[in-house]
């Protein structure tokens, strides 16, 4: 098979992440925080190693400000619902997943969109020039996982930190990828995935909580620690980690934050971006293909064939071609109606560094074939 | 002798575990006995008592809050130090 559909999650793991996941169930797939006996100390030992990795691939100062979490869109859920407070306004940007649309529109908060660009850029102008007095959050995604166009989530940072809003980061797409420094940025929450760029089992994601930033828990029960009050933790990464942790997932999300930091984040974003400029060149050469998003992307490429329904084209590439990649909507409806392609979607491809030249002249292949 | 410095979350104890790795002295970290505990689970620094400064300056600069510090008696006991101030 040839997997492009790495934007939804990595099929392909690193040996280190899938031979750990192996020792893990074996040897330490206990509880954390629970008891004293070896296998739980061993996985309280290797989760607080996967944070501390976590903490210097981010330059997070203090990794007990990361929260595991199932994904990035539990990550997003904790962040967004934990900071509403009455009366509050919120600006998301146009380019925004469900995961952020829904629980803003559902809680019933007043919030603005900001517009990107039909390449699907949030320019930082288009985010402040929707500023309120009551505004106290700006959410956008650091790279779309539809059309694949990185923001300039440092220059819209700044505009966060001279108004001082919350700035809630969507890096589902860019962790592991794209260089991210909380710090430089002035990201109040990062939300990421971390069975997408940062290889690890699906399961796996996080939240980065500023000191600054002081969140209600989405969940609250056991956390292991001062049992003895009826009170959720006040102190992180308890006070949001209630229940038994993903040992088996963070042992091999370690794993896969060594991998990228080993490989280095510029070496796999080069190796990535060389991949999508041959997938480009190739499907410039084909009749009635039009690609959206612009030149600074990450490794996913959306885009239509003349009039097909995307999904159909998808099923094709699967059925007749052994290619996996996704059509449709991408949970991303709001970005869809933002870059005008909501009635038919797209066909996205999207790369991991275990994506090969050939499976791309592959891919290119079969889709000029369908084509003709 | 020991001492043990207890924390109310494992990530403290654990990130003190860390930051000493490479110091041979060194003792590890453990469930904190029950007794100790107030009632509550708690993770224990088990140190030496010439490493206890340094851990506790460690704690300090990483604001963990420190759930008690606890000395070894004779009779393997332990008892809490009232006062941080152990350099006599």
């Amino acid at each position: 098979m040839i997997y492009l559909d790495n934007a939804a999650t990595t099929l392909i793991k690193p040996r280190p992440v899938r031979k750990e996941c192996l020792n893990c169930l074996k040897h330490y797939c206990a509880n954390s925080g629970r008891s004293g006996h070896k296998a739980s100390m061993k996985a309280g030992e290797k989760i607080f190693e996967c944070r501390q990795n976590l903490a210097g691939l981010f330059n997070i100062d203090n990794p007990s400000r990361i929260v595991f979490t199932q994904n990035a869109t539990m990550a997003l859920n904790i962040a967004i619902k934990g900071i509403i407070s009455p009366d509050s306004h919120f600006i998301i940007s146009g380019m925004e997943h469900n995961s952020v649309l829904r629980p803003v529109a559902s809680s019933g908060v007043q919030y603005s969109v900001a517009k990107p660009d039909e390449t699907g850029l949030v320019s930082p102008a288009a985010v402040e020039s929707l500023i309120k007095e009551n505004t106290t959050l700006i959410a956008v995604t650091h790279a779309s996982n539809i059309v694949g166009t990185i923001n300039p989530i440092c220059e819209i940072g700044r505009i966060a930190k001279k108004y001082n809003i919350a700035f809630l980061v969507d890096a589902a797409q860019t962790a592991g990828i794209v260089p991210i420094d909380v710090g430089e940025c002035n990201i109040s929450l990062l939300a990421f995935s971390g069975h997408k760029m940062l290889y690890g089992p699906t399961g796996t994601g996080g939240l980065y909580i500023s000191p600054d930033i002081n969140l209600k828990p989405l969940i609250e029960g056991g956390t292991g620690s001062v049992s003895e009050s009826m009170y959720q933790p006040d102190f992180l990464p308890d006070r949001f980690e209630s229940g038994t942790l993903n040992t088996l997932g963070i042992a091999g999300l370690n794993e896969g934050v060594k991998f990228v930091t080993d490989r280095t984040v510029d070496e796999l974003q080069n190796y990535e971006k060389s991949l999508v400029t041959r997938l480009l060149d190739g499907l410039s050469g084909i009749r009635g293909i039009k690609v959206y998003g612009n030149d600074n992307r990450v490794g996913v490429v959306g885009f239509t064939l003349a009039d097909r329904d995307s999904v159909e084209v998808a099923n094709i590439l699967d059925a007749r071609y052994n290619i996996a990649c996704r059509g449709g909507l991408h949970c991303a409806p709001l970005a869809h109606n933002s870059i005008g392609t909501a009635s038919k979607g797209l066909v996205r491809f999207s790369v991991s560094c275990f994506t090969t030249k050939k499976d791309i002249d592959k891919a290119i292949h079969a889709l000029n074939n369908i084509a003709h | 002798m020991y001492y043990l410095i207890a924390y109310n979350s494992i990530t403290f104890a654990n990130r003190i575990k860390k930051h000493f790795a490479s110091d041979g002295d060194f003792i590890g970290i453990l469930h904190t006995p029950k007794e100790l505990s107030k009632g509550g689970c708690s993770y224990s620094v088990k140190v030496k008592p010439e490493k206890i400064k340094q851990v506790l300056d460690a704690s300090n600069r990483f604001g963990f809050k420190i759930k008690g510090v606890y000395k070894q008696t004779g009779d393997g006991n332990y008892v809490e130090v009232e006062s941080y101030d152990i350099s006599g």
